[in-house]
């Protein structure tokens, strides 16, 4: 490239810039931060955080939270996926729960989970088709929380 | 035989003076402008600070680059993984990842899942990775604004100033004398475009990080999947492979940067950036006799016979100024674009200190706060937390 | 599905036109030639479905997967010698050739790109499972290959844009990145082949 003092001034200029875009980078790096996580797409993926809520059901001491059912697709959706259901508070779930949960369109119970609390184990009982093997069933920090795979209707 | 002078070397009042500048900023900016609350922070900050502008002197009135920024970077390195697994096991009392981590999106991210998330970002509107979006440790927002902006303006200096996880194998190829593995075939320096090319298709068609997944070497030294398959315990074999290969054997039988430059994913996306930066190393070609001693030195293979006879490195320079100091006759040298080659190097040269150096500071830093917290407080309490 | 599709032969493809460096027009041809051996292995597929429907009842015998396990192990063999072929030697003219050593048919224009469709064609992908166990309940055998036609037209859509790679084809470092990548897939392919073989010898013969 042919330098002339255009170029030679040019460069110098971005270089500066560089170091000034250094300083405000730094020193406002909690705004920075907050305008990039507004931005639409910063959100974690339904694959990873469960979907959002389609229901709530209280229990007086506990509460049942179901998510939709996420089917997650780089395109569309997938044919398998998987609904979350979360009972929180963890220190006042009983020692076992049982429960018909109902997560699709026509509100009838998709299948019946039984949790023991204190070993972990769990059962889900299929009630219509499509609902598959369990994913996972763990306590988390504040709730406990399970994952039964599903397939599109 | 004696290195002679550097001519980039400044007079010690000179580089004193200049030391001035990136004092100020760095106590500003790694107290964060607030008054140190006590002793032990008080102490963390000092001694932090003293020490990059300690190296950032050695820097400027040696002449020489390379050998001061490794200390740092290898440190920083080594200091990472320390604080990281401490903290994992302070938060959870251990440093393997269970379901219900995954499950509560509490994963730290690291800059190395960015080539993965872009695709399905663009499709999905979302992140594929179960991490904090901000807040926290290692948030989603904080990496990707660090990642940005050290790009503009560092552009590949980005793998040799701030990456934590460069320093493990710049650490390694500096632990023998001489090179047992002295020629590697160039088709492999191209393996890490191919790399980047399928995780990054892989990861958009399984909505999954899958360099994470399965290829990560540097999973060994901060956290790793809990083994209760065996498909997660293939992937602890791999990765545990991966390390003990390309981070340690080879970097030491070759004295080059091998993960850096043969595998990392991340490296040859973050290539690309050096076309947007406006540093970069050119050859004087008055000076340059074709010795190609910078080539036999370089960590990631960035100067090739072609890329010499024209004065330029290859897109894959990592700025760490290796060639630079090895040059027997100093014709190599930072370079603003625009500028003549070796035009006013020394002011060139400075100001990329300035931005590198700072950086490189405020990045790790923290680290070094944090890893003198601990110590201090293991010799107070006997107790890391 | 459609998207799954591409995922699973994207990769394959798409390092081999990388490192052939054939221009768009030449690609268009490849692609072709992929599909149509796609389109015999999944032809192949209709009238399997529809006999395996009638001898068992919908359900692909597990033990059969060891077959589909060594396809994917032959191309993984197949993609990972194209990988590590000899590479380009300059004669003393200057001009260049390719310096193949046993090897000219893993680069045949013809050969490649259609045993490569059909080993992907021959693939056990879930929306493939899916598809094969709708098939093997349709009552007829025209109208199990007719459904699996329909299959193979709705996926290759996602596969025609790949001839555009093409364009690509001056930069000799894409050829390379194409030829690594092209290993890099053989890789996965091994290990794909090897999960299904072990699985299929796992659950044991026909019952």
């Amino acid at each position: 490239m042919k330098t002339t003092r255009l170029t030679i001034g040019a460069g110098l200029l971005w270089a500066c810039a560089c170091f000034t875009m250094m300083l405000v980078l730094f020193f406002g790096f909690p705004r920075w931060e907050q305008a990039c996580a507004a931005l639409p797409f910063m959100k974690i993926n339904d694959k990873y955080a469960g979907g959002p809520v389609l229901s709530t059901i209280e229990h007086g001491a506990y509460r049942t939270v179901i998510h939709q059912p996420v089917f997650p697709a780089l395109i569309g959706q997938a044919h398998k996926g998987f609904v979350q259901v979360n009972w929180l508070p963890l220190t006042n779930l009983p020692p076992v729960i049982s429960e018909d949960i109902a997560c699709s369109s026509d509100g009838r119970p998709d299948f019946s989970i039984t949790i023991n609390t204190s070993s972990g184990q769990t059962t889900v009982k299929p009630l219509r088709d499509g609902v598959l093997p369990l994913q996972t069933s763990c306590a988390l920090s504040d709730s406990w929380v399970v994952r039964v795979a599903l397939a599109r209707k | 035989m004696k290195s002679k002078r550097s001519s980039l070397a400044l007079p010690r009042g000179t580089a004193l003076l200049l030391c001035l500048p990136m004092l100020l900023l760095s106590s500003l900016l790694l107290s964060g402008g607030q008054p140190v609350r006590n002793a032990q922070d008080g102490i963390a900050i000092g001694v932090t600070v003293l020490f990059f502008n300690v190296l950032f002197y050695k820097m400027l009135s040696s002449g020489k680059t390379d050998r001061w920024r490794a200390t740092a970077f290898v440190l920083y390195a080594v200091l990472l993984s320390f604080t990281f697994i401490v903290r994992m096991f302070e938060a959870r009392g251990a440093m393997s990842l269970s379901v219900a981590k995954f499950i509560e999106c509490d994963v730290p991210f690291c800059h190395i899942v960015i080539p993965m998330t872009v695709l399905p970002m663009a499709l999905t509107r979302s992140i594929i990775f179960p991490g904090q979006i901000a807040g926290g440790y290692a948030s989603i927002a904080a990496m990707f604004v660090l990642w940005l902006g050290a790009c503009l303006v560092l552009g590949r200096g980005f793998c040799s100033w701030v990456c934590f996880f460069g320093g493990w194998d710049d650490g390694f190829s500096r632990l023998a004398r001489t090179a047992r593995i002295r020629t590697v075939p160039a088709v492999w320096t191209l393996l890490p475009f191919a790399i980047l090319l399928l995780v990054a298709i892989s990861s958009a068609a399984l909505l999954e990080p899958t360099y994470c997944a399965w290829l990560c070497p540097f999973k060994t030294v901060t956290e790793f999947e809990a083994v209760t398959s065996v498909t997660i315990f293939l992937k602890t074999i791999i990765f545990i492979a991966l390390f003990l290969g390309l981070v340690i054997i080879l970097p030491i039988l070759t004295k080059r940067r091998t993960q850096c430059a043969l595998f990392c994913p991340m490296g040859a996306l973050t290539s690309f950036a050096n076309y947007l930066n406006v540093f970069d190393v050119r050859s004087d070609p008055d000076r340059c006799v074709q010795c190609g001693q910078c080539a036999r030195v370089c960590p990631v293979f960035s100067i090739t016979p072609q890329s010499l006879a024209a004065g330029v490195t290859r897109m894959t320079c990592v700025k760490c100024g290796k060639c630079i100091d090895a040059c027997p006759q100093q014709a190599l040298h930072f370079h603003i674009k625009g500028t003549p080659p070796a035009w006013n190097s020394v002011m060139t040269r400075l100001l990329f200190l300035y931005v590198s150096s700072l950086f490189l500071t405020v990045f790790a830093g923290g680290t070094f706060m944090d890893a003198l917290r601990r110590l201090m407080n293991l010799i107070q309490t006997g107790h890391l937390y | 599905m459609g998207a799954y599709c591409f995922a699973t032969c994207g990769p394959l493809l798409a390092p081999w036109l990388l490192a052939e460096a054939q221009g768009p027009g030449r690609n268009v041809v490849v692609v072709l030639l992929f599909l149509g051996g796609r389109l015999v292995g999944y032809l192949v597929y209709g009238v399997l479905a529809w006999l395996v429907g009638w001898m068992f009842q919908s359900a692909l015998p597990t033990w059969y997967r060891s077959v589909f396990g060594c396809a994917y192990i032959s191309m993984a063999v197949m993609l990972v010698i194209y990988a590590i072929r000899t590479g380009r030697a300059t004669c003393g003219t200057g001009a260049t050739r390719s310096a193949w050593h046993g090897q000219r048919w893993l680069r045949h224009r013809f050969l490649m790109p259609c045993v490569g469709g059909l080993i992907t064609g021959l693939n056990i992908c879930y929306p493939f499972m899916l598809a094969f166990a709708a098939a093997a309940a349709l009552p007829s055998l025209f109208v199990s290959v007719w459904f699996f036609l329909m299959f193979f037209l709705g996926t290759s859509i996602f596969i025609l844009p790949l001839p555009l790679l093409g364009l690509l084809r001056r930069h000799q470092a894409l050829q390379t990145i194409g030829r690594l990548s092209a290993g890099l897939v053989g890789c996965y392919y091994l290990y794909a082949g090897m999960v299904i073989i072990i699985q299929g010898v796992a659950t044991g013969a026909p019952k």
